[in-house]
């Protein structure tokens, strides 16, 4: 069923609007463990979402298998949801001008074969195994994604949108006189990932898992803390990114509010290749674009879909993402769920200190690299407890110690209260951050 | 279902020594309220095929969505390829397993595709009313997560399974935000259970008073106390503990060194009273299933009795690898993912203490009810978050403790067990692995634990 067909399909059924979302992607994944696992797989998928408005309310609804009957029966069912349960919406999203198309796709990649694939994770994993010392890997993924979606509507929008990913992740393990420290990363990239990069990542990753196994405890109380860019971008996901958007109810966070310290600024810049999520428009069309959601320390916008923008008279800010609902098992395509406001790829502005250097300013303190149990955060309260897995003491100005069995607690806010950034950055997800030292944090040790 | 077989065909004329079919259907609701708005709904639904295939003891996985017979062809040999390409450099063997043959049906009385939309919302609504009217001005709103699911598997396999399984679940978030008079606070506990619509109200009603009641409770805390505590976990602040414990039993993380219980079969891992077992064949249970993805019946499975650790759960391969027999425990997501070792419902056997008693023989701790966020590294520590706390003094809950995380031990924390009470309550969750969701479940007494590290 071409794309007019549906269109003129959707309006004879009783549509006032139409859009539709279509989406492919194929994926190449092979990962390869210590304990002589090996799998592989590679799938495509396929399938189309349709929003409509009728009668002044939305509609929404999808299938994966893509044939005139199924599209219909699509149409119809978006069209009875929008008549019994749907909400209100007046408009769907005009086509406007994209300011800059930033390069997502390198046909490379796109093209690569799962033998090629395979064999570079052979390459990979079979080097770094031979690893002579207390650390070792346990397994690594190689996965390849190339992603087409296009938008259109019957405002006349119509857009097409490439990418292409590589992730080569990877766990490792050290152990030492019954104590253990786990350590997990990724590389990620655009284009095909070189096989020497990874091993020397993966290679490096290895021993630095050697020096994070625990070897004593730290003393119950408060500390100024060096926290690393990976606590730094979960902790906000899991707090501050849920109350940037404007479907967060309560609305805990306004314009204006101050909820940092003048260190503290944080941009949304969908335009940036290096973020997994980036893209010149969001989910429903609208063009995306770099935004300041905090200046130094202050709020200067929370983040709108087409929906919420409606609601409060303004412009959508280009953050109508379509991301899994709350079902089981989930719907993890985008052509499964409707848009709804999210934080898309962020980047907090760095400073210009190393790690060595925030170290160096404190006296007593501890450097958090990686925790468990952050996913419990409050993101109405901002208040968090997580169990760090791997820590380091701070003595003299020096990063000692590697920490055992820590609980730390605290509210983003104190997080957020920074007091120094590092220039080095790393990617978290959909956050580049760098390094920060904070105030103070709440320990509980076992003493 | 002829594609099933078809693929069946091709997959072992093209080469595989092994191969199997799962083809499954989901037909699902799912919707947002926030407070009595709704603000998301979908209905939807998803078929496919996931294939997968051993060939020179290789493994090679692929799916489809589109049930038509080219493209079950292109998924087999897409999986039948992958596995040659690793040109027989691996030597997966299945233990010889009891596979199902047959059809299986989980009861429910009211077909959640039978009922309106408009329906479920007014009985979500319901629990939102309820929750108000219990907390009063202390809460200021309620956002629900609902979906219900009508679902089917035919699974087949080249060595004799084929076998069908259906029923209907339902499953439900419930987030409160309650005031306090420095601000605003969260908590949710999720609730699930294979079921028809017939059950929902009783589970929304029940969920949404005792989110009602933290409220208030949680409305008046104080910070806690920061460091060792003794403490009584709550039935499902225990679920948590040992659904997070129970990944240390499955054999994959055993092979691969991550398990807290790697080496230990056979010895003492916990106090003399404590027996833990798993068993995915619990009625209508949430995390319960007829024939796992790999078409293996499950069984109950002891792991600790009496302290000692008895087994670990399988899938066919990792019982071949460490010469036990399957245990029904090889789940997936979906047929778009591949089985991975997985748990039921962990069970463990109730004890003689009744929690009030438990709470008057205290002088001093901290009873903590409810879990959100646990996670762990499997031989290192284990951490959640608490729902909701109180601080205990002479035998009484003297007052109640805001945002209190926990953080244990896995192997000191089962020695440290003190007392296990004989009521308990399903811990329900989704949880994550290997980039995989999992319908699971603990059904844990409330126990006592006589170290166990606060924060908060």
């Amino acid at each position: 069923m071409k794309i007019n067909e549906i269109l003129k399909f959707a309006e004879e059924s009783n549509a006032e609007q139409c859009e539709i979302f279509i989406y492919e992607d194929k994926n190449i994944s092979t990962s390869m463990s210590i304990d002589g696992r090996i799998r592989a797989s590679s799938t495509i998928s396929k399938g189309i979402g349709i929003r409509v408005i009728a009668r002044g309310r939305e509609g929404f609804s999808y299938t994966s298998s893509i044939n005139r009957e199924n599209i219909k029966k699509v149409v119809r069912k978006a069209i009875n949801i929008a008549l019994t349960a749907g909400r209100k919406l007046k408009d769907l999203p005009e086509s406007r001008k994209i300011s800059h198309v930033p390069k997502l796709y390198y046909e490379e990649l796109d093209q690569i074969t799962e033998d090629e694939v395979f064999e570079n994770t052979r390459k990979i994993f079979n080097k770094v195994v031979k690893y002579k010392g207390a650390g070792k890997i346990l397994s690594c993924n190689n996965g390849v994604r190339s992603i087409k979606w296009k938008i259109i509507n019957s405002l006349g929008l119509n857009y097409e949108v490439k990418e292409t990913h590589n992730t080569i992740s990877f766990s490792t393990i050290a152990v030492k006189d019954d104590q253990t420290a786990t350590y997990y990363d990724y590389i990620y990239n655009r284009k095909p990932i070189e096989v020497e990069d990874a091993i020397n990542k993966i290679l490096e990753t290895i021993k630095y898992a050697e020096s994070c196994i625990p070897k004593t405890p730290i003393e119950s109380g408060e500390y100024p803390a060096i926290i690393s860019p990976r606590i730094l971008a979960t902790l906000l996901s899991y707090t501050l990114y849920r109350t940037l958007t404007a479907k967060f109810h309560p609305r805990i966070i306004k314009t204006g509010d101050n909820i940092g310290s003048k260190q503290l600024t944080i941009i949304e810049d969908p335009l940036n290749p290096k973020i997994p999520n980036s893209t010149p428009i969001d989910h429903e069309g609208t063009p995306t674009r770099q935004i300041k959601i905090i200046e130094n320390g202050e709020v200067k916008t929370l983040l709108y879909d087409h929906y919420y923008a409606q609601i409060e008279g303004r412009e959508s800010t280009g953050n109508g993402f379509r991301t899994p609902m709350s079902t089981w098992p989930r719907l993890t395509k985008p052509y499964q769920t409707a848009p709804t406001p999210q934080i898309s790829s962020i980047i907090i502005k760095p400073g210009n200190k190393t790690l060595e250097e925030l170290a160096g300013q404190i006296d007593k303190g501890i450097y958090i690299d990686t925790v468990i149990g952050a996913h419990g955060a409050d993101p109405a309260s901002g208040n968090f407890t997580a169990t760090a897995s791997t820590a380091f003491k701070i003595e003299n100005g020096n990063i000692t110690e590697p920490v055992k069995h820590a609980t730390i607690t605290g509210n983003i806010r104190q997080i957020l209260n920074i007091i120094d950034l590092t220039k080095q950055q790393k990617l978290v997800h959909n956050t580049i951050a760098p390094t920060v030292l904070v105030p103070k944090i709440k320990v509980a040790g076992e003493k | 279902m002829e594609l099933g077989e078809l693929a069946l065909r091709l997959a072992e004329h093209i080469g595989a020594e092994y191969a199997e079919v799962r083809y499954q259907q989901f037909e699902r609701a799912a919707m947002n309220l926030k407070g009595k708005e709704l603000t998301g709904i979908i209905e939807g639904v998803d078929e496919g095929i996931g294939v997968r295939v051993i060939v020179n003891g290789c493994w090679g996985f692929s799916y489809t969505h589109n049930l038509v017979e080219e493209e079950v062809e292109k998924t087999v040999k897409r999986a039948v390829k992958l596995a040659k390409i690793q040109g027989g450099k691996c030597e997966v063997k299945l233990a010889e397993a009891d596979l199902a043959k047959g059809r299986f049906q989980f009861d429910y009385k009211i077909d959640p595709r039978s009922v309106d939309l408009n329906d479920k919302i007014s009985i979500l609504v319901k629990g939102i009313e309820n929750a108000n009217e219990i907390a009063g001005d202390k809460l200021k709103s309620v956002d629900i997560s609902y979906f219900d699911l009508w679902f089917k598997t035919h699974f087949l396999s080249s060595d004799g399974a084929d076998a069908v399984q259906s029923g209907a679940r339902f499953y439900f978030a419930f987030r409160v935000y309650g005031l306090t008079s420095s601000g605003v606070f969260y908590d949710s506990e999720r609730f699930g259970m294979i079921a028809g619509i017939e059950k929902l109200e009783e589970a929304i009603i029940d969920v949404s008073t005792r989110m009602a009641k933290r409220v208030v409770n949680q409305s008046k805390a104080e910070s806690p106390p920061t460091g060792p505590v003794i403490a009584i976990l709550e039935s499902r602040a225990a679920g948590d503990f040992f659904h997070e414990m129970g990944h240390s039993f499955e054999a994959d993380s055993v092979i691969r060194g991550t398990s807290a219980f790697e080496g230990l079969k056979g010895k003492m891992v916990a106090v003399g009273n404590l027996t833990v077992y798993e068993d995915p064949t619990i009625p209508n249970a949430w995390g319960s299933i007829f024939f796992d993805d790999e078409g293996v019946k499950p069984k109950k499975t002891i792991l600790i009795e009496n302290g000692v650790l008895r087994g670990y759960i399988h899938s066919r391969e990792t019982a071949m690898r460490l010469g036990e027999k399957p245990t029904g425990h090889a789940r997936a997501e979906g047929f778009q993912y591949e089985p991975i070792v997985r748990m039921g419902n962990v069970v463990v056997k109730p004890g003689d203490w009744r929690e009030e008693e438990l709470i008057s023989e205290t002088r001093n701790g901290v009873y903590i009810a409810g879990a959100r966020g646990g996670q762990t590294t499997g031989k290192g520590p284990f951490q959640f978050q608490a729902s909701e706390a109180f601080l205990i003094r002479n035998g009484e809950l003297a007052k109640p403790l805001r945002s209190v995380g926990v953080s244990m031990n896995i192997l000191e924390a089962l020695k440290n067990i003190e007392a296990i009470c004989k009521e308990a309550n399903y811990y329900i969750t989704l949880c994550g692995k290997g980039g995989q969701r999992m319908a699971v479940t603990a059904l844990v007494p409330t126990m006592k634990i006589k170290k166990v590290i606060i924060g908060g």
